[in-house]
């Protein structure tokens, strides 16, 4: 393994690829009880046409998600159960880009972590399994359907692409969920859960010569068939499809997500580039620190429930801002004319430079985070950069890219506003 | 290892520091212990926010804002806490350690005093807080307030606890009534904070790698103009022994899912060397992969996708929540009653069992791994009359046998069956 020091924060990372293609990284922590593993697959919810064996496919939205629930069922027991019971606790998630498996331990780790790559890379779905699962996903559609901020967010994306698959969600619809079989799941599986083409991240008071030997053991051979070919409807337009949407829940006042698709990048260090410019181009022109913040807040328009930042996903990004608010149009209206006018002065400056100054210390208070380290590794290794090199890529930025990137972003033509109001019976 | 002194640097003034080398985020809170009563709760839920509005140093946000980038990126902000009927409301702030950062930044100095700031030493108009201030917090709490409705998991939590609780403080809810909030102006709120000031027991928690010497002499220079004198008397919680009746409650939202919760009383205080039990106890029986809900009631017979059980253990409470289709309201209740009285009788699974105590003593042994999970550890420990450590509790956890578990589950007496589903026109039960 490949042994990197990174003396001034105080972390040395090993990274090493088995026989079989994975990507091992461990990040050794001694002094801690806690030891973190996750191993993450590059198959997520924008993943929805791909060729394989030579034939093209198309699969139901949230497959990714369904194959997730449907791992860790084993022929003999559930492996979510069995690590629970040797006091580990473990979870999964599916993102756009990937599906990660992961526990958190302080004993037992190797044997957890044997258990860990065995039933990700088992693949035993039934037709009883699969009908099973159907009712507990359908009721994690409904209960994410309750939720104004992932509701306001998905209606977003859909008017800011018109063919991007990000606009159907990474759990699909209880329709689409019919449509997952067995089948289907195991190509799936066989298709994209491939050691060359997944990554696995511990941290702890681990040896990492002893997780790259054990994951050399479990996967001693590097898959035979080609790679699938990803086919994510190509780029789209800086424009949006429709500059606003608006949805009724049982909300007290609107909930509001505006939103401004980036120029895409090819993934790898320019990538990593443009989004932590983003980020700090949020920040200084939305952020706590800004004076937009500072007025639209003490106008009442906005409240501590704002936010704003960058969301990334296979072949896109976002930049968006939102939050409750009683007129999210006159906020949108206020962000457009401050972006128009935005320059580099002697403040802004000093403010980007403050924000600087600050992300490299967030990102030190991060390093505390096993998974935190585990996770920023595996979204790097798929995405082609290296999360650790982030500090030096914040320090190469300039406010006025920044600025450039504000006042390109939040024009008026790019922006699209996604708004769930309250219906009749629900305002408060 | 952790060295952790516990003093009290003056009366009704304790400073919890833990000192260690293994962390690169350094975590300092200032918390400000206060009684759980309808009269105070918009009030309470108020006027941290305020506080962190500015004060005499940084006057405004963005200024506030600036001093924590200057400090790396140090995160402060205003916290509300419960522990029973116990409100723990104050500052909470974490900020890179000095070791990570260059020589000579004294970056604990600086976050104590932005701390200690915002705490004592707001910016006033005429010796009153600025009205301005006052009545944007004041319009921001109204919002919270109504918006809790938003969350509906959350919502139904509030709504059993309030019905359940409705003639004790705990039912009380932390951010008060908008009615409440409407009433609250600059005047009511200066006197409240120097009443909250001068009488509030406060508890102060460090962790970081500084000794226990530099941290208690910046809090005392920090703090010194904290109002003295007065006495600072511990809130309590109010412990009802035994439950009512179980009745059953349905209300309606906007909703795709229901969200059923079932409010327990746990028959009298629980002592601190009953941690452990409750806790292996709560594992086995809802809270964990191994446990009899989720196995039952969701990998059994798929009736949802979210089912847990939870506890209070400051004021003996217990429930269990789930999201479910509307008409499956009777199906799930009876089998988490069932699974009760599986645990009630004995009828327990040894390997389950043994997984709940291991559960529950690893997750107290990485509690030592965050400094913002031994801030709460330690504060809850107190309040519940305990000096047990975190590795403590977890080799009692090893020691949980069947027959602690089920006199455990023994107290367990449901008194309220709430359901919050969408529209329907027919009458429930």
């Amino acid at each position: 393994m490949i042994l990197r020091e990174f003396a001034e924060f105080g972390i040395t990372r090993y990274t090493g690829v088995t026989e079989s293609g994975l990507t091992v990284c461990v990040f050794p922590r001694s002094g801690l009880r806690t030891k973190h593993a996750l191993l993450a697959a590059k198959f997520g919810g924008c993943d929805l046409r791909f060729s394989y064996r030579g034939r093209m496919k198309e699969i139901p939205a949230g497959t990714a998600h369904y194959l997730e629930h449907q791992t860790f069922g084993m022929p003999e027991y559930n492996a979510a159960m069995k690590l629970s019971a040797a006091g580990a606790s473990v979870n999964a998630f599916t993102s756009s880009d990937k599906t990660g498996y992961h526990f958190t331990c302080d004993e037992g780790f190797l044997e957890n972590l044997e258990e860990l790559i065995t039933f990700v890379t088992t693949p035993h779905y039934t037709e009883e399994s699969v009908a099973k699962e159907r009712g507990i996903i359908a009721q994690e559609i409904r209960m994410r359907q309750d939720q104004p901020g992932r509701r306001v967010r998905t209606e977003l994306l859909k008017a800011l692409y018109e063919h991007h698959p990000i606009r159907e969600g990474n759990l699909g619809t209880e329709e689409d969920i019919t449509r997952v079989t067995p089948e289907l799941l195991t190509l799936c599986h066989e298709a994209f859960y491939r050691p060359d083409d997944m990554i696995l991240c511990c941290a702890g008071d681990v040896d990492p010569e002893a997780v790259f030997a054990l994951a050399s053991r479990l996967l001693p051979e590097k898959p035979r068939r080609k790679m699938p070919e990803r086919d994510r409807c190509g780029e789209e337009g800086l424009t949006p499809v429709r500059v606003r949407t608006e949805t009724e829940m049982s909300v007290s006042m609107p909930v509001f997500l505006l939103g401004s698709k980036l120029t895409f990048a090819p993934e790898g260090k320019d990538w990593q580039r443009r989004l932590l410019l983003a980020d700090l181009s949020c920040a200084l022109f939305l952020g706590e620190s800004s004076p937009l913040y500072a007025s639209l807040y003490e106008e009442g328009r906005i409240n501590r429930n704002f936010s704003c930042g960058v969301t990334d996903f296979p072949g896109g990004a976002v930049c968006t801002a939102g939050g409750r608010c009683a007129d999210p149009q006159a906020v949108l209206g206020r962000i457009v004319d401050a972006a128009e006018s935005f320059r580099t002065d002697r403040e802004t400056a000093e403010r980007f430079r403050r924000l600087q100054k600050a992300a490299r210390g967030n990102f030190i208070m991060a390093l505390d985070s096993l998974p935190g380290l585990c996770h920023t590794q595996a979204d790097g290794h798929f995405m082609g950069f290296d999360g650790m090199e982030a500090p030096a890529v914040l320090d190469g930025l300039a406010p006025e890219e920044a600025a450039a990137f504000i006042r390109e972003t939040f024009r008026a033509d790019r922006l699209a506003l996604s708004v769930v109001r309250p219906t009749e019976s629900g305002k408060g | 290892m952790e060295k952790i002194t516990q003093r009290e640097l003056l009366p009704g003034i304790h400073l919890c520091c833990v000192q260690t080398e293994r962390f690169r985020t350094g975590t300092f809170s200032v918390r400000f212990l206060r009684p759980l009563r309808q009269e105070d709760a918009a009030k309470n839920a108020m006027l941290m926010n305020v506080l962190a509005r500015g004060c005499r140093a940084w006057p405004d946000m963005r200024r506030l804002q600036a001093a924590c980038q200057e400090a790396y990126g140090a995160v402060v902000g205003p916290e509300l806490r419960q522990y029973g009927e116990v409100l723990a409301m104050g500052f909470s702030a974490a900020f890179p350690d000095d070791p990570w950062l260059p020589a000579g930044s004294r970056n604990l100095e600086r976050v104590i005093r932005l701390v200690s700031d915002l705490c004592l030493d707001p910016d006033t108009r005429g010796g009153l807080l600025r009205n301005d201030y006052v009545l944007s917090e004041r319009q921001n709490l109204r919002d919270r307030i109504l918006a809790e409705v938003n969350d509906k998991r959350t919502y139904a939590r509030i709504r059993a606890r309030a019905l359940m609780c409705a003639e004790e403080d705990y039912g009380v809810y932390p951010l008060g009534s908008p009615e409440e909030a409407e009433k609250i102006t600059h005047l009511i709120l200066t006197r409240y904070d120097q009443s909250v000031l001068a009488a509030s027991p406060v508890r102060v928690f460090c962790c970081s790698s500084a000794p226990f010497e530099q941290v208690r002499d910046a809090v005392l220079d920090a703090f010194l103009t904290l109002p003295g004198g007065g006495e600072r008397r511990m809130p309590e919680t109010e412990i009802v022994d035994s439950a009512a009746v179980l009745r059953s409650v349905t209300e309606y939202t906007e909703a795709e899912q229901g969200n059923l919760v079932l409010g327990c009383r746990l028959g009298g205080y629980i002592a601190p060397q009953e941690q452990p039990i409750l806790e292996v106890f709560n594992r086995y029986f809802g809270a964990s992969h191994t446990s009899r809900l989720f196995r039952t009631v969701r990998e059994q017979r798929s009736l949802c996708y979210s089912i847990s059980s939870g506890y209070d253990r400051h004021k003996a409470v217990f429930s269990v929540s789930a999201g479910i289709a509307f008409d499956k309201r009777d199906e799930v209740m009876e089998a988490v009653l069932e699974e009760l009285d599986r645990c009630r009788v004995g009828d327990l699974d040894p390997g389950d069992l043994e997984s709940a105590c291991r559960g529950a003593a690893s997750v107290w042994r990485m509690t030592g791994d965050s400094g913002s999970a031994l801030d709460g550890f330690y504060l809850g420990q107190e309040l519940l009359g305990s000096s047990a450590r975190p590795e403590e509790l977890a080799a009692l956890a090893l020691e949980v046998n069947p027959e602690d578990v089920v006199r455990m589950a023994q107290r367990v007496q449901p008194e309220l069956d709430y359901f919050l589903r969408g529209p329907e026109k027919e009458a429930e039960t």
